[in-house]
């Protein structure tokens, strides 16, 4: 009996002991895979903040983008983050927490983000996996197989504009949405039209107040 | 030492082993599951801490603390909440009990897997010259595959945001737009399959509001008390914007300069008067202001002192004093201020 009380009185004092040194607040990651995580996310929104396309697309699965364009056929301008005219600032990242496949299988995170396009804000999420064989404190065993992946709508009344120099249509509705990463960028008139650019802030919640009609490529500017 | 008996041995034996039993269950069980309530507590006293402080520095960590369908917004509230007149006061932070409160909506994103949810009950605090004090859930999720003994497991998932309420006009109706701390509450991100409006959460604080009409009407500056129910965002006053008095006094003058231009009479603020004083407006008879009037803008209306004008009457020139009153109105067409009338009296 003895020798019992004494074994759970043990283990309950170890017990607490492991609670008690838990129990402080850190946002700083609290295990290497974690480590490795945060640090990778953070290195691929600073790519995309640096509009460093060729570093935000290695760290991505070139498979991840297969349904991005959505049932509206959302147009891909990823190619014009290197032409963005306002890149996000300040990105902030957070590990959302595991994914369910990360249960019983590699590990992956979720990860929010958010951001600054000038002075609108922005956000959204993307999940990192553990690559096979990598170490999960290297931030370059970490690969992006959820890009972050905004939209934004764009309207012309010109049948076909550039987009930071990805080509967009038009039919009659004048609207076309893309996707991409996150900035603002220039909706412009093909070479050689006089027309006044629009500037379109791709993934930031951008509302035009009351007063100002769509920001539509090729019509007259309101006074 | 004589040893013991047989039976008295089972007997040690068997409340030894249910000893044993019972502290593996305390070590497993109950200890564990101190621990997370005491985690997921301490998650929630240190977001509630976070909401009353407000600190510029902090503001990322209580961005990270929550899993949210909108990570800008809520980057924006934080923000808003930096800049607030007043913030809560956290009088008690409850005890952690399992589950969600009824009638507490959750929002939380797919990807994130979160197993249990614990929610604490904290009495909040809002001073001033009309104080209250009421009762916000906070619930926390315990992330998938974790143990939840560590603060660092919890998301918060509810804690106690809320928004302004303004009337929205019919369609073809101009609308108020709501503004915090210069930020309009109307986010319109675009969303997989199509665009997605939404309005501004606020955590709740006391915050300095506006009204605008933008760029022609705008509200003083006004304070709106936000509690986690929401609030209506006060009826402030709409005042003409300097641009709005610039167009409209612009529109007076340039009314005045149609005034002896036979096709355009009926544009002459004048001429009326001038017909009255026994001019004839089909004819030859401005001669011009000889002193222009002071032109005040109010909200809608038009006011013009101090005018002296010359016309040409059948009794040969005649200097006339002046006022005036008017009304102007944002035209439905072009949505700019315009003057829809505008009389002139002869002055006392």
């Amino acid at each position: 009996v003895t020798d019992a009380g004494h074994a759970s009185r043990v283990l309950l004092g170890g017990a607490l002991l492991v609670v008690l040194a838990g129990c402080s607040w850190s946002e700083a990651p609290r295990s290497e895979e974690e480590a490795g995580a945060l640090a990778a996310a953070q290195a691929y929104v600073d790519a995309i903040a640096a509009r460093d396309l060729d570093v935000v697309e290695a760290m991505t699965d070139p498979t991840a983008f297969e349904d991005a364009s959505g049932p509206d056929r959302d147009v891909d301008v990823r190619a014009a983050l290197v032409s963005a005219t306002d890149a996000i600032t300040d990105p902030w990242v957070s590990l959302a927490g595991p994914t369910y496949d990360s249960r019983h299988g590699t590990a992956e995170y979720v990860v929010e983000t958010s951001y600054a396009v000038r002075d609108l804000t922005g956000g959204g999420r993307f999940v990192l996996t553990l690559q096979e064989d990598a170490s999960p404190g290297d931030a370059e065993g970490w690969r992006v197989t959820r890009p972050l992946i905004v939209r934004a709508a764009t309207y012309s009344e010109l049948d076909t504009a550039t987009l930071g120099g990805v080509e967009l249509t038009y039919g009659s509705s004048r609207h076309e949405g893309v996707w991409g990463y996150p900035g603002g960028y220039l909706l412009e008139a093909p070479s050689g039209e006089d027309v006044e650019p629009v500037w379109v802030a791709v993934g930031a919640a951008d509302a035009t107040t009351w007063d100002v009609s769509l920001p539509m490529l090729g019509s007259e500017l309101d006074d | 030492m004589p040893r013991p008996r047989p039976r008295l041995r089972t007997a040690a034996l068997v409340l030894g082993l249910v000893v044993v039993v019972a502290g593996v269950v305390v070590v497993t069980r109950v200890v564990p599951a101190q621990a997370s309530d005491d985690a997921a507590r301490e998650v929630v006293r240190r977001y509630a801490t976070l909401v009353s402080t407000g600190d510029e520095e902090d503001l990322q960590d209580l961005w990270s603390m929550w899993v949210t369908e909108s990570p800008g917004a809520l980057r924006t509230a934080g923000e808003l909440l930096a800049g607030a007149e007043q913030r809560v006061e956290v009088v008690s932070v409850g005890e952690a009990r399992p589950g969600v409160p009824d009638g507490v909506e959750l929002d939380v994103p797919y990807e994130v897997e979160l197993d249990d949810m614990v929610s604490v009950l904290v009495r909040l605090r809002l001073d001033g010259a009309d104080p209250e004090e009421w009762d916000e859930w906070v619930v926390v999720g315990r992330l998938d595959g974790t143990s939840g003994r560590d603060v660092g497991d919890w998301r918060v998932v509810e804690g106690g945001l809320s928004a302004l309420v303004w009337p929205q006009g019919a369609f073809g109706d101009v609308e108020v737009d709501a503004y915090v701390s210069d930020v309009r509450q109307v986010r319109r991100p675009r969303t997989l399959g199509g665009s997605d409006e939404d309005v501004q959460p606020l955590y709740p604080a006391v915050y300095p509001v506006q009204r605008r009409l933008d760029p022609w009407f705008a509200s003083a500056v006004g304070s709106a008390r936000v509690p986690s129910w929401g609030s209506s965002l006060p009826a402030l006053a709409l005042e003409p914007t300097g641009r709005t008095v610039d167009r409209i006094t612009r529109d007076v003058w340039a009314r005045f300069a149609l005034c002896g231009n036979l096709l355009d009479r009926f544009e002459c603020p004048a001429a009326d008067l001038g017909e009255r004083a026994g001019a004839d407006v089909y004819e030859s008879w401005w001669r011009g202001l000889v002193r222009r009037p002071e032109v005040e803008v109010g909200d809608g209306l038009v006011t013009l002192t101090g005018g002296r004008m010359r016309v040409l009457t059948s009794d040969g020139p005649q200097t006339i004093d002046f006022d005036g009153t008017g009304r102007y109105a944002l035209d439905n067409q072009s949505w700019t201020p315009v003057i829809i009338s505008l009389d002139l009296v002869e002055a006392p």
